[in-house]
């Protein structure tokens, strides 16, 4: 890691910070840039980026309702995900459904330790952290919690990362139901269980997307609500 | 590193030159800009996150990450994945048929999530890098809004492909069908696990910051 020009400073950030915001500026989520609104492109619907064009805003817009609102669909959904077989293997004329928790059962069963453990922490404690996380950053901008900015704001990073990760067992789904096709040894086809989990995957994807960390910080700094 | 005192919106700032400025997008506190090398970065002293990253005199390591990704993609997408053999039958799949047979049975979702993640968004990744490099290059001023774009769509797609995951997958399935019968790894296979470090690559050597500015001043 290259050495930082700026020293990271360890101890909470005062509440008078100096923010883009308060300077009546406005950062473009594409590019980057800074931009006052004098310099700023006028569009119908707003103000755009000089640059690449993209439409600013102070903060995103609507940022912690449609967070929720995507994440609670992708917490309704994982329960078809997780209660649906995601395949059903198909041998000597006998179906066996197979559902995210009893695969990673047969993982354990066959003695495989690390697969069931990369399958059991993509797939179950990878969402359920995410969905609880988000949800838990919601509450704690509403609720106003001035504590801890830094780290909510790492934590925000974590859910941003480990998203795609989940995605392992649709994957997994797609490879197997393409391989195994064997009449006389076994078929397996896909199950509605699968598609509902691809689909919490990026529903928790873009919820992480639409929430966004500088309101963690504004809690404490009411300037920026009153403008 | 300066600190001023609070402003009053719209006066100071506007009479200064914004592009001695930066603002970390993570928790939107404001610093002057301060030369860096190549190579180093710039971390938020509030939030700890990433404000930028000198990427300067890294174009070319980008452009060679680009161009040999979209070989490796060409490879992976042209061979089979795995195959698996039973006595004298052959099954194979590569990326094409393991969409095909997910629209054959109906399977929709599942298929879009191929072609999205592991075909279409990797493969753009990889084109739009190599454009943008390359324009920034070789293209007249004139013709530098077609980058802009370009590279807009790169950055948006980047977190949207999902090679390595696929590869997890991929290997999960080896093991599961190991004990089945006698599972034969494809070109496409090592091309996909040689992809990983590139995609990486690809990712932390691209200065977003950097190009915009490059792609501004032009
Ligand atoms: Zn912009
Ligand atoms: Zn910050």
């Amino acid at each position: 890691m290259p050495d930082h020009p700026w020293p990271t400073r360890q101890t909470e950030p005062a509440d008078q910070r100096r923010t883009a915001a308060r300077c009546g500026l406005y950062i473009c989520h594409v590019c980057g840039r800074l931009s006052a609104p004098a310099d700023a492109l006028r569009r119908r619907h707003g103000l755009a980026c000089p640059r690449c064009r993209a439409a600013l805003h102070p903060r995103k817009p609507e940022s912690l309702h449609r967070t929720l609102a995507l994440l609670v669909t992708a917490a309704v959904l994982y329960l078809p995900a997780n209660l649906l077989p995601v395949m059903t293997i198909s041998r000597f004329g006998q179906d066996e459904p197979t559902t995210i928790l009893q695969g990673v059962q047969a993982l354990i069963a066959a003695q495989l330790w690390l697969l069931a453990v990369v399958v059991f922490a993509a797939s179950i404690v990878v969402p359920m952290l995410k969905i609880s996380t988000l949800g838990y950053l919601i509450w704690s901008v509403r609720t106003g919690e001035k504590n801890r900015r830094r780290d909510r704001t790492r934590l925000y990073h974590i859910a941003e990362s480990v998203g795609q990760w989940s995605m392992v067992d649709v994957f997994l789904v797609a490879v197997l139901v393409s391989l195994v096709d064997l009449d006389f040894l076994a078929v397996i086809t896909p199950g509605h269980g699968a598609t509902f989990f691809a689909a919490v995957v990026v529903l928790t994807m873009l919820a992480t997307h639409a929430f966004d960390p500088r309101l963690i910080w504004d809690a404490a700094e009411s300037s920026y609500h009153e403008q | 590193m300066a600190w001023f005192p609070l402003a009053t919106p719209t006066t100071l700032e506007t009479q200064l030159n914004i592009n001695d400025y930066i603002a970390c997008t993570h928790c939107d506190a404001l610093y002057r800009r301060s030369p860096l090398e190549p190579g180093q970065s710039a971390i938020c002293r509030d939030c700890g996150a990433e404000v930028t990253w000198e990427g300067e005199g890294r174009h070319e390591v980008v452009l060679a990450m680009a161009i040999s990704g979209l070989i490796l993609f060409a490879v992976a997408c042209s061979f089979p994945v795995l195959s698996i053999q039973v006595g004298s039958q052959i099954e194979s799949s590569s990326l094409i048929s393991t969409t095909l047979k997910l629209v054959q049975s109906g399977f929709w979702g599942l298929a879009a999530s191929m072609v999205l993640f592991v075909i279409l968004y990797p493969a753009l990744t990889f084109i739009g890098a190599t454009i943008v490099i390359a324009g920034l290059e070789l293209l007249p001023p004139k013709r530098r809004p077609i980058l802009a774009v370009t590279l807009r769509w790169v950055t948006t797609l980047m977190p949207w492909s999902m090679t390595g995951v696929y590869v997890i997958g991929i290997f999960v399935s080896l093991v599961k069908l190991a004990k089945m019968a006698e599972v034969i790894p494809g070109a496409a296979l090592f091309a996909l696990i040689a992809l990983i470090p590139i995609s990486l690559m690809l990712r932390t050597q691209l200065s977003r910051e950097t190009l915009w500015r490059r792609l501004e001043d032009a």
